[in-house]
C-alpha cells in the first residue's frame, strides 16, 4: 500500500528534478526538519507515560494502536511529498526579474487532475478496509465476557458495582473510582448515568466509550498484564471533569478474589458512643453520622446517619476499606493523612465546586474533631491490612509511577506529593 | 467591450436625499454593502481579539501542573466563550465582512440584492455578539457566563445541572446570531443568482463568489437546525418539557444530533471562504489563471454536499455501533477526496506561474500547507477505532486549529492583506506584513503542534489543571510559550492595519495586477461601484482585456516528465488598451445613477430583536397580567421590532 502513494510522490519528484539547485535546498531543508521533528518527538516520548495511547497494553488498545500506526505512516508520506511540492514550487517558479512576458496561462489538465483524484481515493480505501474490520470485530468482542462491571459516572467520581462473576457468584460489592479487575479475563464495563454525560477512558487498555443518562453503553477491556491502569473523564461534565480520574487495578485471580472477600468483610462499625462494642466493630466518633448521610461503609450497623437525613447513602463515594486507596477527591490527592484532613476540612478549596463542599465548610468540623474522623478513617481497612489485595504485584515496572497525584509512590509516607495539598488557587471563592 | 467606454456616463453619483449630517449618522443608516462590510469587518477583528485574549488566559492557566491563575469556573467559561466567539464573532462575520465588500464588486453588480436587509443582518450581529458577552458582566465580574463548551452537550445544559443564566445567554445569543446569518445568507444567494452583470455566466464567476454562494446556501441549509436545538433547549429550560432530560423521557443524544447537523457543516461555512479568497489570491501573484476552475468549483460543491452525511463523526464514541460508524467513517473519508484535489489544483495554479511572495501570498501559500496537516489529522478521526482514542483529546484540539487556524484565518489574513488597497485606497506595510506572516507561522505551529503529542499522551481536552505526574508539562509549556509568539503577531498584523491606513503607499486601481472584475473599480470603489455596468466576456476580465487571452493564443506544449499534458498560450503583455478599467472607472456623461437612500428603520428592528431575546432573561421585571408573567422587556422588543419594519415597509421608494 506504501507502494501506491510512493509512485504518486515518484511522479511529482521526477517531474520538478530539472533544476538540481532548488532541488538540492528544498532536500537539505526536509532533511533538518525531519532531524528536529525526530528531536521533539525523542523529547516527548521518552518513557511511556500513564495516559498514553501509544503504548497500548491489552488486544483491542494494540488493535487500535496498529491501525493508528498505518494511517500515520500514510499521512506522513502524503505530508512529506504534499509539502515537499509546496516548498520545490515556491522556490522553483518564483518570479525572477519582472518578466516581460506572462506565463503559460495553464487552465487544467484533465489527466493530471483525474490522478490525483485516484490516488487519494484508493489511500483512503486502504485506510477504510481495516477500520470497518476493526469495528466489527470490536463489537462482537463486546457482546460476550467473564465479568460484568457496573460504572455510573457520577459528578465528579465513578461508582463502581460487581454483580454477578464469571461462575454465577453474586459479588455484591460497591466501591468508587479504584476498579479491581482479574487479569488476562475480560471485562466488560456497563455505563451508566443519571446526571450528565461522562466518557470512560483508560487509554493504555482501551478507547473511550461516553456515558450517557437514557443510555447504557458497554465497554470491553482485557488487560493482558498485572498493573494499574490510569482512567480518566473524557467528556466534559461540568466545574471538576479534569478531577474524575480512576484506576482499573488488573490482578491475578485469586488476589482479586481476595479483594473481593475483603470488599464483602466491610468495616464494620458504629456511631454508638454507649453500646458495648462486639469482637471486630469498631467504633467511630459521633460526628461520622455527618459523613453517613451521604456515604455508606460496608457493615457499619446500627447508624441512621444524621437525624432527620435520609439522603440516600449512594449520593456519595462508598468508603469501604477507604484506608487501602491510594487516592482520594478522584484522583486529586494522594491518600494521606494530612490530605484526608484537608479534603474533610474544606473540600471547596481542595476541589471547587464539588457537592461535598455544600455540606462541609473551613469551621464545620473542630480541629479536634477532624483529628478524630482522620484517625477512624484511617481504620477503614481490613483486619489483616492492605497489603493483602491491595498489592500491587507488578505495578512498579508497568506504570510510570512519577508522582502523578494519584500514584502511591512506593506504599511508605510520602506526605504531600502533589505540589498544593492546600486549595487550589482559586479565583472562584 | 469598446462599446463599454463609450456609453453614457453620470454627472452626479451622490446618494440624493441624505444631507450632511454627522458621520456616525452616516455609518448608523448605511445599507452600502462596502460601508456594511467594513463595519462587519472591524466588529469581527474586534471579537477575534476578544477570543484571542481569552485563549492566552487559558494557555496561561495550563502553562504549568497544578496552575492557579483562573479557577475552574472560569477555565469553563473561557473555553466556552472562546470556541463560541472565535466561531461565530469572528470567523464566520470576517467572512461576511468579504462577501459584502467584495462579491458584489466581483459580479459587477452596485449592491446587493437587499441592502436594508443587509444593514439588519450587521446590526442583528452586533448586537447578539454584545448580547452573549454581556454575560460576563450581569451580576458582577465574571458574572453568569456561558460555561458548558461551544458544542453545549446536554443535559449539562440543562437547568437540574446548569441553573444560573449562563446557558440562556448563550441560548438567545446564538438564536440572535442565527437570524442574522440566515439574513445575510438569503441575501447573498439572491444577490448572486440574480444581479451578476451580463456575461458573468455561473462558470465565469470568480472562486470567491462560488464559495460565497456555497457558503450561503450552507447557512440557511444547516442553521435551522441548531435553530430547532436551540429552540428546543429554551423550551426545556424555560417551560420545563424535558426534550434532551432522559429523566422526563427526552435523550441527550437528541441535542448532539440536531447539532452536528449543523455543526459540521459549520466546520465548512468557516473554511470554505479561506478556499474561496486563497484561489484569488494564487492566481494573482502566481499571473496564472485558476488551474482546474470547473474541479475547484465542482469539489467546492461536493464538499458541502458531503458536509451534510457526516455528523455522526463527531459522536463516534457515544455507542451508535458498528454499522452506523462505518457509514459515517466512509462518508467522512469521502470529502477528504475533493478536498485534496483543491490543494493539488494550488500546487497546479503555482506550477510554471512567475510566483510573487507578498505578505498576502505567503498567507495563502501558508494555508495550502497548514490545512494539510488539519486534513490529514481529520483522516485519523475518520478511522473509527484511532478515534475513540483522539476524540475529545488535545489531538482534536490540534486537528481543528489546523483547520480553523491554520485554514480559516490564514486565509482571512491573506484577504485582508490582499483587498486592504481596495478597501481603504492604500497598500498595507509590506515588510511588517513579513514579519508578521513569519511570527504568525512560528507561533501558531508552536502552539498547536505539541497539542497533537498531548493528544497522544491522553490529555483530555477542556481541564482546567493536570498534575505533575500526568506527563504533560513539557508540551504544555511550549504551547503556552508559542501562544503568546502567536497573540505578538496578531498584535503586530493590527499595528499594520492601523500604520498602513495612515502612512501606506497610495494604492491604484489594481495594485497587485489581478485578474478579477472588483479590481477595475476604484480603490476604494465610487459608492455605486460601477459608473457603467461591464459587459463581461472572459473569467478573468481584467487580464483578457489588458493581456487579450482569447484571442493572441500562443500555443506552448506543457510536458510533464517528457510526456506532453497538455496545452497552453503565452499572451504578450500590453497588448491592448485598459478599456474595461477605462469603462467602470470613468465618471463623466449625464446619466443619473439610482442608488438606495440610507435608512435606519434595520437598525431599530434590529434593536427590538434583540430586546425580546434579552427580556427572556430578565425575570424580576417581569409585569403579572392577572396570572400570566409577562416580560416587559420583551414586550417592549416586539413592539419596536414591529414598528421597525412597518416603517421599513412604509418607506418611500427612492
Amino acid at each position: 500500500m506504501n507502494g501506491r502513494s510512493d509512485n504518486g510522490m515518484a511522479q511529482t519528484t521526477r517531474s520538478t528534478s530539472s533544476r538540481k539547485g532548488g532541488l538540492r535546498r528544498v532536500l537539505t531543508l526536509g532533511a533538518l526538519a525531519i532531524v528536529a521533528l525526530a528531536v521533539l518527538a525523542a523529547c516527548g516520548i521518552e518513557e511511556p507515560n500513564p495516559y498514553s495511547h501509544v503504548s497500548p497494553e491489552s488486544p483491542t488498545a494494540e488493535d487500535i494502536h496498529s491501525l493508528y500506526k498505518l494511517v500515520f505512516w500514510l499521512a506522513l508520506i502524503v505530508f512529506v511529498g504534499v509539502q515537499f511540492a509546496i516548498v520545490y514550487t515556491a522556490m522553483r517558479f518564483r518570479r525572477r526579474s519582472a518578466a516581460r512576458r506572462r506565463p503559460p496561462q495553464i487552465h487544467g489538465n484533465s489527466r493530471l487532475e483525474i490522478t490525483w483524484t485516484v490516488i487519494p481515493a484508493v489511500i483512503l480505501l486502504i485506510i477504510l478496509v481495516p477500520t470497518i474490520t476493526t469495528l466489527f470485530a470490536h463489537g462482537e468482542a463486546a457482546e460476550e465476557g467473564d465479568l460484568v462491571v457496573e460504572v455510573n459516572g457520577k459528578q465528579w467520581w465513578w461508582e463502581v458495582i460487581y454483580n454477578e462473576d464469571a461462575y454465577g457468584n453474586d459479588l455484591g460489592v460497591v466501591t468508587a473510582n479504584h476498579i479491581r479487575v482479574p487479569v488476562g479475563q475480560e471485562t466488560i464495563f456497563r455505563l451508566k448515568s443519571n446526571n450528565v454525560i461522562h466518557s470512560f477512558w483508560v487509554p493504555r487498555l482501551s478507547g473511550k466509550m461516553d456515558v450517557i443518562p437514557g443510555h447504557e453503553t458497554e465497554l470491553s477491556i482485557t488487560p493482558l498484564e498485572p498493573g494499574v491502569y490510569h482512567g480518566e473523564c473524557a467528556e466534559f461534565c461540568g466545574i471538576q471533569h479534569a478531577w474524575m480520574r480512576f484506576e482499573i487495578h488488573a490482578m491475578p485471580e485469586d488476589q482479586f478474589y481476595g479483594w473481593i472477600n475483603a470488599m464483602r468483610a466491610g468495616n464494620p462499625g458504629t456511631t454508638n458512643q454507649d453500646v458495648e462494642l462486639p469482637e471486630g466493630v469498631t467504633r467511630a466518633p459521633e460526628t461520622m453520622n455527618v459523613c453517613l448521610a451521604c456515604h455508606n461503609i460496608d457493615g457499619f450497623e446500627g447508624s441512621a446517619g444524621l437525624a432527620g437525613m435520609q439522603a440516600p447513602r449512594t449520593f456519595g463515594p462508598n468508603l469501604t476499606n477507604l484506608a487501602c486507596r491510594d487516592s482520594i477527591a478522584a484522583g486529586l490527592l494522594i491518600n494521606t493523612p494530612e490530605n484526608l484532613r484537608v479534603w474533610i476540612d474544606n473540600p471547596g478549596g481542595v476541589k471547587p465546586g464539588n457537592y461535598m463542599a455544600t455540606q462541609l465548610q473551613p469551621g464545620t468540623f473542630t480541629d479536634e474533631q477532624l483529628d478524630e474522623l482522620v484517625d477512624y478513617l484511617l481504620t477503614l481497612r481490613p483486619p489483616g491490612g492492605c497489603e493483602d489485595f491491595l498489592a500491587d504485584p507488578v505495578g512498579a515496572d508497568v506504570t510510570a509511577e512519577g508522582d502523578l497525584a494519584a500514584t502511591p509512590a512506593d506504599d511508605t509516607e510520602v506526605a504531600v506529593a502533589t505540589p498544593d495539598v492546600t486549595p487550589v488557587d482559586d479565583d472562584e471563592d | 467591450m469598446a462599446s463599454i467606454a463609450q456609453q453614457p456616463q453620470p454627472t452626479t453619483v451622490e446618494r440624493p436625499v441624505t444631507p450632511a449630517r454627522s458621520r456616525v449618522w452616516d455609518w448608523l443608516t448605511t445599507i452600502d454593502h462596502k460601508k456594511i462590510g467594513i463595519l462587519y469587518g472591524v466588529s469581527a477583528i474586534f471579537f477575534f481579539l476578544v477570543g484571542g485574549f481569552e485563549a492566552l488566559l487559558i494557555r496561561a492557566q495550563l502553562i504549568r501542573p497544578l496552575n492557579g491563575i483562573v479557577g475552574p469556573e472560569t477555565y469553563n467559561e473561557l473555553f466556552t466563550m472562546h470556541g463560541t466567539t472565535m466561531i461565530f464573532l469572528a470567523v464566520m462575520p470576517l467572512s461576511v465582512a468579504f462577501f459584502n465588500y467584495i462579491m458584489p464588486l466581483q459580479i459587477g453588480a452596485r449592491d446587493v440584492a437587499f441592502p436594508r436587509l443587509n444593514a439588519f443582518s450587521y446590526w442583528v450581529f452586533l448586537f447578539g455578539g454584545i448580547l452573549l458577552n454581556a454575560s460576563w458582566f450581569v451580576g458582577g465580574f465574571p458574572g453568569e457566563v456561558p460555561n458548558q463548551g461551544w458544542y453545549g452537550y446536554a443535559p449539562l445544559t440543562e437547568l437540574a445541572w446548569n441553573p444560573t443564566r449562563a446557558v440562556d445567554f448563550w441560548v438567545l445569543g446564538l438564536l440572535v446570531l442565527g437570524v442574522s446569518s440566515v439574513a445575510g445568507a438569503l441575501n447573498f444567494t439572491v444577490t448572486i443568482l440574480n444581479m451578476r452583470a451580463p456575461g458573468v455566466t455561473l462558470m465565469r464567476m470568480p472562486i470567491f463568489t462560488w464559495s460565497t454562494l456555497i457558503v450561503s446556501i450552507l447557512i440557511f441549509m444547516a442553521f435551522p437546525a441548531i435553530t430547532i436545538a436551540l429552540f428546543l433547549l429554551a423550551m426545556d429550560r424555560f417551560v420545563g418539557t424535558g426534550f434532551f432530560e432522559a429523566a422526563a423521557g427526552g435523550d441527550p443524544l437528541l441535542w448532539q444530533h440536531l447539532f452536528w447537523v449543523f455543526g459540521h457543516p459549520e466546520v465548512y461555512i468557516l473554511i470554505l471562504p479561506a478556499f474561496g479568497v486563497i484561489s484569488e489570491i494564487i492566481p494573482t501573484f502566481s499571473r496564472k489563471p485558476l488551474f482546474g476552475y470547473a474541479v475547484m468549483v465542482y469539489a467546492i460543491a461536493a464538499i458541502a454536499f458531503l458536509g451534510f452525511g457526516v455528523w455522526a463523526h463527531h459522536m463516534f464514541t457515544t455507542g451508535l455501533g458498528p454499522t452506523a460508524n462505518s457509514v459515517f467513517a466512509a462518508s467522512t473519508m469521502l470529502i477528504a477526496i475533493p478536498t485534496g484535489v483543491k490543494i493539488f489544483n494550488w500546487i497546479g495554479t503555482m506550477w510554471l506561474g512567475q510566483l510573487r511572495f507578498t505578505t498576502a501570498m505567503l498567507f495563502a501559500v501558508g494555508l495550502v500547507s497548514q490545512f494539510v496537516i488539519g486534513g490529514l489529522s481529520g483522516v485519523m478521526h475518520a478511522v473509527v477505532p484511532v478515534d475513540t482514542q483522539q476524540n475529545d483529546s488535545y489531538f482534536v484540539v490540534a486537528h481543528f486549529h489546523y483547520v480553523l487556524f491554520g485554514g480559516s484565518i490564514f486565509g482571512l489574513i491573506a484577504a485582508i492583506y490582499y483587498w486592504f488597497p481596495k478597501f481603504t485606497g492604500r497598500m498595507m506595510d509590506e515588510r511588517l506584513g513579513k514579519w508578521n506572516f513569519w511570527t504568525t507561522f512560528l507561533g501558531f505551529n508552536m502552539t498547536f503542534f505539541p497539542m497533537h503529542f498531548l493528544g497522544l499522551e491522553g490529555m483530555p481536552r477542556r481541564y482546567y489543571t493536570y498534575a505533575e505526574g500526568s506527563g504533560w508539562a513539557f508540551w504544555n509549556l511550549i504551547s503556552t510559550i508559542g501562544a503568546f509568539i502567536l497573540g505578538a503577531s496578531i498584535l503586530l498584523f493590527i499595528y499594520n492595519i492601523a500604520r498602513s491606513l495612515q502612512t501606506g503607499e497610495r494604492a491604484g486601481a489594481n495594485p497587485w495586477d489581478a485578474g478579477t472584475l472588483e479590481w477595475a473599480t476604484s480603490s476604494p470603489p465610487s459608492v455605486y461601484n460601477f459608473a457603467v455596468v461591464p459587459t463581461i466576456e472572459h473569467r478573468d476580465p481584467l487580464w483578457a482585456e489588458k493581456y487579450g487571452l482569447e484571442e493572441e493564443e500562443e500555443d506552448l506544449e506543457i510536458t510533464i516528465a517528457g510526456k506532453e499534458t497538455g496545452h497552453a498560450h503565452v499572451p504578450d503583455e500590453n497588448r491592448r488598451e485598459q478599456t474595461l478599467m477605462a469603462a467602470v472607472e470613468a465618471d463623466t456623461g449625464t446619466a443619473d445613477i439610482h442608488m438606495p437612500n440610507p435608512s435606519y428603520y434595520p437598525l431599530i428592528a434590529a434593536i427590538g430583536f434583540t430586546l425580546v431575546a434579552v427580556g427572556l432573561l430578565f425575570e424580576n421585571v417581569d409585569i403579572p397580567i392577572g396570572a400570566l408573567p409577562v416580560p416587559i422587556i420583551t414586550l417592549v422588543g416586539v413592539l419596536i421590532l414591529v414598528g421597525g419594519i412597518v416603517g421599513w415597509s412604509l418607506e418611500p421608494p427612492d
